[in-house]
């Protein structure tokens, strides 16, 4: 779909998260334009390293970034990073966050703390973002629940979604966009 | 160290004894792991350069589906930095091999002597697929 020519306001959002838990697909399920993939096979050099306990049937792996885009409306259009998960390309990520609006960070709860580091690179760089639950199966947590475990403060948005569904993928970035509005109609208050 | 290995690292290090200017050599696995790589290279700084090599790697494919012929196919990737050069090609499955250079290196004799020791060894430069359902806890 080519970008209409009422679009006026373009956001970076990242999409953060461990290794497996959905960036990805995400990316590919809600992107409106052709998704730039460098999803690799994951070879056996990784065995012990890249560490697929509760994602065994996972065979492909991001190696530099994902990217996408998506018009929510005639004028506001969201340009997706996926970022790559294992810690070997973590050097990728000031890089990504640069010029970064928001982000949504994505957990497994079969996988909770590969989640923790993103959610604290987030807070360093001062970058707003919202959590959502990419719900394998049947929900085995609340999201109170998720919340009590991540240590997440009442203001930061949290919701479940299936990512491989564009309309819940969607939900998701709609979620981070009106957080980043009343963030800063916050801000143009308090000023 | 199996004796492959070894024979491997030797042939590391004797491209880098032919072609003047380079400094390190790596062959690393699509994912981003380093597999084999020449002595000056650290673990460490091994480990880093596999990692970049496979993401600039995979964005060259992705530039080669969208302006190339289709095929997705890619000859090499090169990249000059202020202090160096870095060239990458298809190794044998699923395995890319990297080499470091200085940056008055000539690219055309590193990318010729990197495709030839492909072409002669490339079929024991692989990262074969890990098995479906396998667990890394073995």
């Amino acid at each position: 779909m080519p970008l209409r020519s009422s679009a006026t306001t373009g956001l970076k959002i990242v999409i953060v998260g461990g290794f497996g838990v959905g960036k990805t697909t995400m990316v590919k399920s809600v992107s409106e334009i052709r998704p730039l993939s460098t999803e690799e096979t994951m070879t056996r050099a990784g065995i012990g390293v890249d560490d697929a306990q509760g994602v065994e049937a996972k065979s492909t792996t991001t190696v530099a970034f994902d990217f996408g885009r998506i018009s929510l409306n005639d004028e506001l259009v969201l340009y997706l990073f996926g970022a790559p998960g294992q810690e070997r390309f973590w050097f990728l990520w000031d890089r990504l966050f640069s010029g970064t609006l928001g982000a949504v960070v994505l957990v497994d709860t079969r996988r909770l703390a590969d989640s923790w580091y993103a959610i604290d690179r987030l807070e360093h760089h001062g970058t707003p973002f919202v959590v959502a639950h990419n719900q394998f199966g049947e929900p085995t947590h609340t999201l109170d629940q998720i919340r009590d475990a991540l240590d997440l403060s009442g203001d930061v948005p949290l919701v479940a979604c299936d990512a491989r569904r564009r309309e819940s993928s969607k939900a998701v970035l709609i979620t981070l966009v009106n957080h980043l509005h009343a963030l800063s109609s916050a801000r143009q208050v308090t000023s | 160290m199996r004796s492959s290995d070894q024979e491997l690292s030797w042939l590391l290090e004797n491209l880098l004894q032919r072609t003047p200017q380079t400094r390190y050599a790596l062959v690393l696995s699509r994912d981003g792991l380093r597999l084999s790589h020449t002595a000056g290279l650290s673990v460490d700084r091994a480990d880093q350069l596999a990692a970049i090599a496979s993401g600039i790697q995979s964005l060259s494919y992705g530039a080669s589906v969208e302006f190339g012929d289709g095929t997705g196919g890619l000859r090499q990737s090169m990249t000059e930095f202020h202090g160096g050069l870095l060239f990458i090609v298809e190794a044998g499955e699923g395995a890319h091999l990297a080499v470091v250079a200085g940056e008055d290196a000539d690219p055309g004799v590193i990318g010729h002597n990197m495709n030839e020791l492909v072409e002669q060894i490339g079929e024991y430069l692989t990262a074969p697929p890990r098995e479906p359902q396998q667990s890394s806890r073995l």
